[in-house]
Formats: structure tokens, C-alpha cells, sequence
């Protein structure tokens, strides 16, 4: 599994954070960006689809929709908060492996919150945070390595 | 000099991540917490500021609280069914017990009750019992002013970017009363009749007991506010001591 | 003589529990707002510990109600039972006793465990906050209810980068005639 870029994105649909995991022009970050901003219909759309009588509807998501350049996997949490992640592979991910990723993210942001000097809806800016993010997507080396960088 | 600090662990990040027992600590932490909390308010500032103050605190816990405890849960649908989650999830992890009694006014008003009784926690001495405390603070306020419910805008505000059409359905307007018949947190002030009060209890003393209630619930009910808020469900809380320890809260939908 | 016994939670009788995070939330919670209301850090510092002054005097007679100690004996064995029991009994973990003064008046309790920081990353324009300053006022209320004046100073905070917690508790005064749990004579 190759992991291309993670994303946060509030409940006003504000980013939060993204980041990407290789190095990435101002360009490309504007294009990660728009990819992101884009899948959050994709998200509404699998929510409301989803939502029969007695269905239960889970937080992970799955795959979005592929683009030309990504597998895009969403997922949403209870408080509205969506998180984005961009797969680079060319060959189908299993679906467990994304999810334990994903749930890790999401655990790793509710730890973030609990913080009292966190403030919700703005972005994210912790070093704690970045670190463990890293360490998280780290478990699925890049080829040639990954030294990645964020932007808002 | 400032070293620079460093990040924590990351949460699971091996294959099977292990999950971390459950840390806790004796209840009467807490107590004395909010008791001096609330002390501590009312006595830097006046009144409304002091209400607006501990409900702001209270809101922030019930948003991260919201965060905590939905994280493992599947994701809640409409305004009824998170209603229904701080009836229930919400309440018997903070309280020890979920709520009574919800009633609607069908144009979804939620009323909250709880009428079994909860035992009272480990006697901790309530703030009518210590000995240095400033008579000032024992005595009734007849300002009706903490009984008002608080539409203060919490201090991180969205900012907008994109409007985002709804997820969930909106919510429906109303409003929802959350009757508690045994709130845990004023147990401690729902203490024995004094002797010789016969069936009929002193109506003054009640109402001293009520209002000092008052001062206890701004907190509770920013944590209901915050609670139902993040979860999409905007609202106003207003706390009434019925009858000490029952207790209601008045949810409004914004 | 004090009652001795294993340190750590095993050894103190239970108080009703509950699951701690609401308890850290809410310290956080009262923190920020503290910060936000008073703006001067160190005014918000002397908060903390007046706040923490005033649960410690109360804590105590709950500790002496579950703890059976029968006697207030040193400020060593005072210092001792605040870090193996009475820690243990409040906020399960246990502190250590630690670099003592040649004549015996000032220690360091040492923890690097504490459940009031749990989730804290403190932000660099905070850092003369003393995050942990109700731990300080608990313990000066506390000893001041069995008859020892104290001063609790913090000399290492791990939201700060150190290796661990460490108040250091300097003993005043010790009115040792107002002893309030003298054995039966």
C-alpha cells in the first residue's frame, strides 16, 4: 500500500490538515488539494445512499472513486469530521489494510482533541500530531523513501 | 531554556495495535474539581459572567468527550437518534446511569429524565459544610439569572470555506426535555431533611438548595450543549432542579 | 506508628471510581478557560494552586477516613504516605520519594505518570503555565490539615521535556502540639 497523501477535513467542510507524503510542488499540492475538495461529494453521496431503514452505517467508507492519478478512500466520524487518504498504487489494496490505517487516524485525532489547547475547526497545527501521523503511514514505506512535507 | 517537546507514541502502529486499558481515578477527584471550580468562578467574577464561564468549560469537555466516545460507534442518524445517544451512551458514561424519561413535544422537544436512583457516591462534603467558607456563598441568590439559557457562541467558530450541504438531516426544530430523577452531580447537595421537617419541607430552605444547584448545573449543561453540538445538533440547555436530586434539561433545537 | 503495607493501589481500600478522562478533560477544560479569563499566566498559575489548596484540605479527611492511619508522624513518613498511598488512592499511580535535604526538610515527590496531563501538548506560548499547579496546592492543603507548612515548587514538567514530574515540597513549619490524631493515652 502506498500512501500518497492524508487528509482532515472539518464539519464546515474547512480543511484541517493535509499532508502530503512525498515531496510536492506548490502545484501539486494545489492539485492534492482540489482531489480532496472534490471527494467530499463522494462522501455525501455514499452516506446518504447508504442510509436504509436499519442500516447501519460505518465510519469507514472505502473506496471513493479512483482518478486518474489515486484511489481515494474516505472516511467519516460522528462529529462530521472527514478523513481523506489518496492510495498511489496501481494494483487493488486490500480493503482491512486501509481501514486499520484509517482507524488509526481517526484514533490519533480524537487524541489530538482531547487536548485542551486544541481548537476545534481550526487547522490542525501540532508537532505531537505531525509525528505520529508520520509514524502511522511509515508502516507502508514508500519506495525510494518518503521525506513528504505539509502545507495548508 | 526550552527543550523542545517531544511527540508522543504513536497510537497502534504494529499490526494489532494494543488497546489501552482504561485509566481511572476516585470520583471524589472530580467532585472537589467542579465544587472548587465553581467557587472559584463566582468569586472572580459576577453572576452571568461565572454561568457563561463554567457552561463554556463544560462545552469543551462534551465535545471532546463526543469525540471519545462516538469513535468506536457506528455513525449516528438523525436528530432523535443522537438525542438518544446522550440519553443513553452520553449519560451512563458520565453520570453512571442512563436518563429516565425523554419526552417530546412532537415538534421534537426532548425531555430527559431519570427516575431511578442512584445511590449518592462517597460522602463528600458540600460546600453548605466547610467551615471557611464565605457566608456569601451560602446565601440564597434570588437572581433567576443562572436559569437562563446561553446562546454564548463557543470561541472556535468555523471557519467558512465552503457551505457544506448536509451530511445528516437537519435537525428539527423544538424542544427536548432531559428529566434526571437522581442527577449524580447534586447528589451531594440533595441532602437528609433536616430534623423535625415534617411532610411538608421549608419551602425557603428548598429554594436555597435550588438555587445553590443552579451554580452546579452551568457546567453539566455545557456539557450537554457541546455534546449535541458537535454532533451536529445546535442547540441551547437550560437546567432546572426540580426537586434536588431530580433535575431537567431543556434542549432546545437552534 | 503509620501503617505500613505494600504502596500502590492494592494496598488502599477503594473509593467509587470513574473513568479518568473526564476528569483530565475538565481539569484541561478549566485550564484554558483559566487562560482565557485571566490572561496572565502566572496569575492563572496561582489560581491552579488555590483551587488545588482548597480540594486538598477536603481530600484529606477522605484519605484519613479509607487510609486508617493512625498517627501523623514525620514529614519523611508524611511525604512517604502522600507518595505510596495516598496517590495511589486518588489517582492510581504512585509517586517516589526522592533527593532529600541533608537536614531532612525538603524532598521531591517524583511521578511521570500523571493523569491530569494525559493528551496535554502544551504550546509554546504557554510554556510558563504550570500546567500541573493544582497537584502543588493539593499537596500544601493536604499537609497543612496534619500540621505542616509547606512549599511546593515545580522543578521538572514533562509537558516541558523533562524526564518527569517533580515537586519539591519544603517543609515550613511542623506544629507538632496540634497533633489531631494522637493515639489514645
Amino acid at each position: 500500500m502506498t500512501i500518497a497523501c492524508v487528509a482532515f477535513i472539518g464539519p464546515q467542510n474547512n480543511p484541517m490538515y493535509l499532508r502530503s507524503l512525498e515531496p510536492a510542488s506548490d502545484d501539486q499540492y494545489m492539485k492534492l488539494h482540489y482531489v480532496v475538495h472534490c471527494s467530499l461529494d463522494a462522501v455525501e453521496e455514499k452516506v446518504l445512499l447508504k442510509r436504509g431503514p436499519g442500516d447501519v452505517q460505518e465510519s469507514y467508507l472505502g473506496l471513493l472513486y479512483p482518478t486518474e492519478d489515486y484511489r481515494v478512500y474516505g472516511y467519516l466520524t460522528n462529529t462530521h469530521v472527514k478523513i481523506i487518504v489518496l492510495l498511489d498504487d496501481e494494483a487493488p489494496v486490500k480493503d482491512d489494510l486501509v481501514m486499520r490505517v484509517m482507524k488509526r487516524l481517526h484514533n490519533l485525532y480524537v487524541d489530538t482533541t482531547s487536548n485542551p489547547f486544541h481548537k476545534f475547526g481550526m487547522p490542525i497545527s501540532s508537532p505531537r500530531f505531525d509525528a505520529a501521523l508520520e509514524s502511522i503511514v511509515s508502516v507502508y514505506p514508500r519506495p525510494g523513501g518518503s521525506v513528504g512535507g505539509f502545507k495548508t | 531554556m526550552q527543550k523542545p517537546l517531544a511527540p508522543s507514541p504513536a497510537p497502534g502502529t504494529g499490526p494489532t495495535p494494543a488497546k489501552k486499558p482504561t485509566r481511572r481515578c476516585a470520583e471524589v477527584c472530580l467532585e472537589l474539581l467542579c465544587v472548587e471550580c465553581v467557587r472559584l468562578f463566582h468569586d472572580k467574577q459576577s453572576g452571568p459572567a461565572a454561568a457563561a464561564a463554567l457552561e463554556a468549560i463544560g462545552y469543551r469537555v462534551g465535545q471532546q468527550l463526543v469525540e471519545r466516545y462516538t469513535r468506536d460507534k457506528p455513525l449516528l442518524g438523525d436528530t432523535l437518534e443522537i438525542i438518544k445517544f446522550v440519553c443513553k451512551d452520553f449519560w451512563q458514561a458520565l453520570f453512571k446511569k442512563q436518563v429516565d424519561n425523554l419526552k417530546t413535544n412532537h415538534r421534537g422537544v426532548y425531555v430527559l429524565q431519570r427516575t431511578s436512583y442512584c445511590p449518592p457516591p462517597s460522602p463528600c462534603p458540600h460546600p453548605d459544610m466547610y467551615p471557611n467558607t464565605p457566608s456569601r456563598h451560602l446565601a440564597a441568590s434570588r437572581s433567576r439569572a443562572a436559569a437562563t439559557p446561553f446562546l454564548c457562541p463557543h470561541a472556535d467558530t468555523y471557519p467558512n470555506t465552503r457551505p457544506a450541504p448536509p451530511v445528516h438531516p437537519p435537525p428539527r426544530q423544538g424542544v427536548y426535555v432531559l428529566q434526571d430523577n437522581g442527577f449524580r452531580w447534586l447528589q451531594r447537595l440533595a441532602g437528609p431533611p433536616p430534623p423535625g421537617a415534617g411532610a411538608g419541607a421549608d419551602p425557603g430552605r428548598e429554594e436555597a438548595a435550588r438555587q445553590l444547584a443552579l451554580r452546579y448545573l452551568h457546567l453539566p449543561c455545557g456539557l450537554v450543549r457541546g455534546a449535541l453540538g458537535h454532533l451536529g445538533v445546535a442547540c441551547t440547555v437550560e437546567a432546572d432542579p426540580k426537586q434536588l436530586p431530580s433535575c431537567t434539561f431543556t434542549v432546545r433545537i437552534t | 506508628m503509620l501503617r505500613g503495607g505494600p504502596p500502590g493501589a492494592r494496598n488502599a481500600p477503594s473509593l467509587e471510581q470513574i473513568n479518568a478522562e473526564v476528569f483530565t478533560l475538565t481539569y484541561g477544560s478549566i485550564v484554558r478557560q483559566l487562560i482565557s479569563d485571566f490572561e496572565d499566566i502566572e496569575e492563572v498559575n496561582k489560581q491552579l494552586e488555590q483551587m488545588g489548596y482548597n480540594m486538598g484540605i477536603r481530600l484529606v479527611d477522605e484519605f484519613l477516613a479509607k487510609a486508617k492511619i493512625t498517627r501523623c508522624s514525620s514529614f519523611k513518613d508524611t511525604a512517604e504516605v502522600v507518595a505510596k498511598q495516598a496517590l495511589p488512592m486518588f489517582l492510581n499511580v504512585s509517586a517516589n520519594v526522592a533527593n532529600w535535604s541533608p537536614d531532612q526538610t525538603e524532598c521531591s515527590l517524583i511521578l511521570t505518570d500523571n493523569p491530569l496531563a494525559d493528551f496535554v501538548e502544551l504550546p509554546e506560548e504557554h510554556r510558563d503555565l504550570k500546567y500541573c499547579n493544582v497537584l502543588a496546592g493539593v499537596v500544601r492543603g493536604a499537609l497543612e490539615m496534619v500540621n505542616m507548612e509547606v512549599e511546593c515548587r515545580w522543578v521538572g514538567d514533562m509537558l516541558k521535556g523533562d524526564d518527569c514530574y517533580e515537586l519539591r515540597v519544603k517543609l515550613k513549619e511542623h506544629r507538632d502540639e496540634k497533633f489531631p490524631y494522637k493515639d489514645d493515652d
